[in-house]
């Protein structure tokens, strides 16, 4: 009963949020394109600082996305949660996808910045391999045919993946390279600008906002895909009992 | 613990009938021997890109060693009776990580310094070249079988485990060819003897997690 | 100018991205969404007419 009770629980819920946390994604994302464009430009960097906008909130999101995989992973895994592994394999392209988009805005900055698309530093190694962990975890949910096994697979592959997490967010204190360390996310005050504070964290909150808008979509599509599945289970089964 | 001896007595066994050791040493010498012919003759540009090569070279011979780990057992359906036998399926797959290693990837190592020599890596240098490699040996065999528990049964499992090892062999390729050019740059002891102490931890990890991920792989399977 | 050429490569392939991402998304769900309706309509009427 339980599993029948949660999915449709959750889809309840899904549906009544999927509309406002669209909306409200698009809108934050409008007023921080605004407010990106309206900066003023850096006395170092010029204006390619705009690429910072997206850049951080992006890089950002590529790790949240994988702590939230990892921890719907061990919901899934451990505590038996019939919700879980749905979650992470829905929250995946997603950040696959936010990932792609750090590694290419990152190269288009460097190109201006450093003078080259891409150097082999600790921070965009370890960024590229969680893109590589990403892929690996989506060709196991295409590789294996049956949703259950794959989903405990992808999942050890998922909490293993994890390790790379710390590396990323670490690699620019542990190694000096070229990269700049953490300069939001500091315990005393930021070293940023307030004029590039505010964007950058209004940025932040609509890609984090798109994220659950478009992870809310996937999940019920994952949950109608599985009411399907069951369903044309179950005429198989009845069918072939009527048939002997 | 019968049980476990047992196992890595089959298994080493089972490697040494195929020829397995044999099949991964061909295969690293000849991607080692293929590169001079696309760069060209040049033995000191051979000389400074053979760390990486050889340290690619070795992870590449590796990884296609790996489908072999649980080809068999999933061919003769000894994963039930694993799960029948009583012992702890991750002292099982322990077993099964020592006997890759000694049965593969410890021959590998221990001739894969001779590709050196086509290198032009000078001859004193080769035992410490050794050291590092062999440091690094545990790590390959025991993070290899992390991917290749949880490929197997995949069809075209060799790929897909080897696309799931090969970013957690990147800190064993970064570090270990910074030792080796340094070695070949001829720094002293004290430079690169780091290097065997990081490259043994990041074994020692793998020796404890690889049986435990591999375990909990199989078991999503079977299952 | 050519600080812009960057921008707005990087904003453009940023939103090429979340587009890609987002159409995959909702075709995905409207396509399932119709056959759940297809499948489950004709019995729930069938059951309460």
């Amino acid at each position: 009963m339980l599993t029948y009770a949660n999915p449709n629980r959750f889809m309840q819920l899904a549906r009544r949020l999927t509309r406002p946390v669209w909306g409200l994604s698009l809108a934050c994302l409008i007023i921080g394109l605004y407010m990106a464009f309206s900066a003023p430009a850096d006395y170092q960097q010029g204006m390619t600082v705009r690429i910072m906008f997206i850049h951080v909130p992006a890089a950002w999101m590529s790790l949240f996305v994988y702590t939230f995989l990892t921890v719907s992973s061990i919901f899934g895994l451990v505590f038996r949660h019939p919700l879980g592994h749905v979650a992470a394999k829905s929250a995946a392209l997603i950040g696959a996808g936010f990932t792609l988009i750090t590694l290419i805005t990152g190269a288009l900055w460097g190109k201006p910045m450093w003078g080259t698309w891409w150097v082999w530093d600790a921070r965009l190694t370890s960024v590229l391999v969680l893109f590589f962990i990403y892929l690996g975890y989506l060709f196991i949910w295409k590789a294996i045919e049956d949703p259950l096994q794959a989903g405990r697979v992808s999942s050890v592959l998922a909490i293993v993946g994890f390790v790379n997490v710390p590396i990323v967010k670490f690699s620019v204190d542990w190694w000096n390279t070229l990269h700049q360390p953490a300069s939001v996310s500091r315990f005393d005050a930021p070293a940023l600008h307030s004029d590039y504070l505010w964007p950058l964290l209004v940025m932040a909150l609509g890609f984090q906002l798109l994220f659950f808008a478009l992870w809310l979509l996937r999940m019920q599509t994952e949950i109608f895909k599985q009411k399907l599945r069951v369903r044309r289970l179950g005429l198989v089964e009845t069918s072939n009992g009527t048939a002997s | 613990m019968n049980s476990f001896i047992a196992l890595i007595r089959q298994d080493i066994a089972l490697a040494w009938r195929q020829n397995s050791a044999g099949l991964s040493i061909s295969f690293f010498m000849m991607a080692v021997a293929l590169i001079p012919f696309g760069l060209g003759p040049d033995l000191k540009l051979l000389r400074d890109i053979a760390p990486g090569l050889v340290w690619v070279a070795l992870l590449l011979a590796v990884l296609l060693s790996l489908e072999s780990i649980f080809q068999a057992d999933l061919e003769d359906g000894s994963f039930d009776q694993y799960l029948l036998s009583g012992t702890p399926l991750e002292i099982l797959m322990l077993a099964k990580g020592l006997a890759h290693w000694v049965g593969v990837v410890l021959p590998l190592v221990l001739t894969a310094p001779l590709a050196g020599l086509l290198l032009n890596i000078d001859t004193p240098s080769l035992l410490p070249v050794c050291l590092i490699l062999l440091a690094g040996s545990p790590a390959m065999s025991f993070l290899g079988m992390m991917g290749s528990a949880l490929a197997a049964g995949v069809s075209r499992s060799g790929l897909l485990a080897a696309l799931m090892v090969m970013p957690l062999y990147v800190p064993l390729l970064i570090f270990g060819s910074s030792a080796l050019s340094q070695i070949l740059k001829g720094a002293a002891t004290g430079d690169w003897i780091n290097a065997v102490f990081l490259l043994l931890s990041i074994g020692g990890a793998a020796l404890f997690f690889g049986p435990l991920v591999a375990a909990a792989g199989l078991r999503a399977f079977l299952k | 100018m050519e600080h812009v050429f960057y921008i707005g490569l990087s904003y453009g392939v940023t939103g090429v991205i979340l587009c890609l991402l987002t159409a995959n998304t909702l075709s995905a769900f409207f396509s399932f969404r119709k056959q759940i309706d297809d499948e489950f309509k004709p019995e729930d009427s069938a059951n309460s007419p």
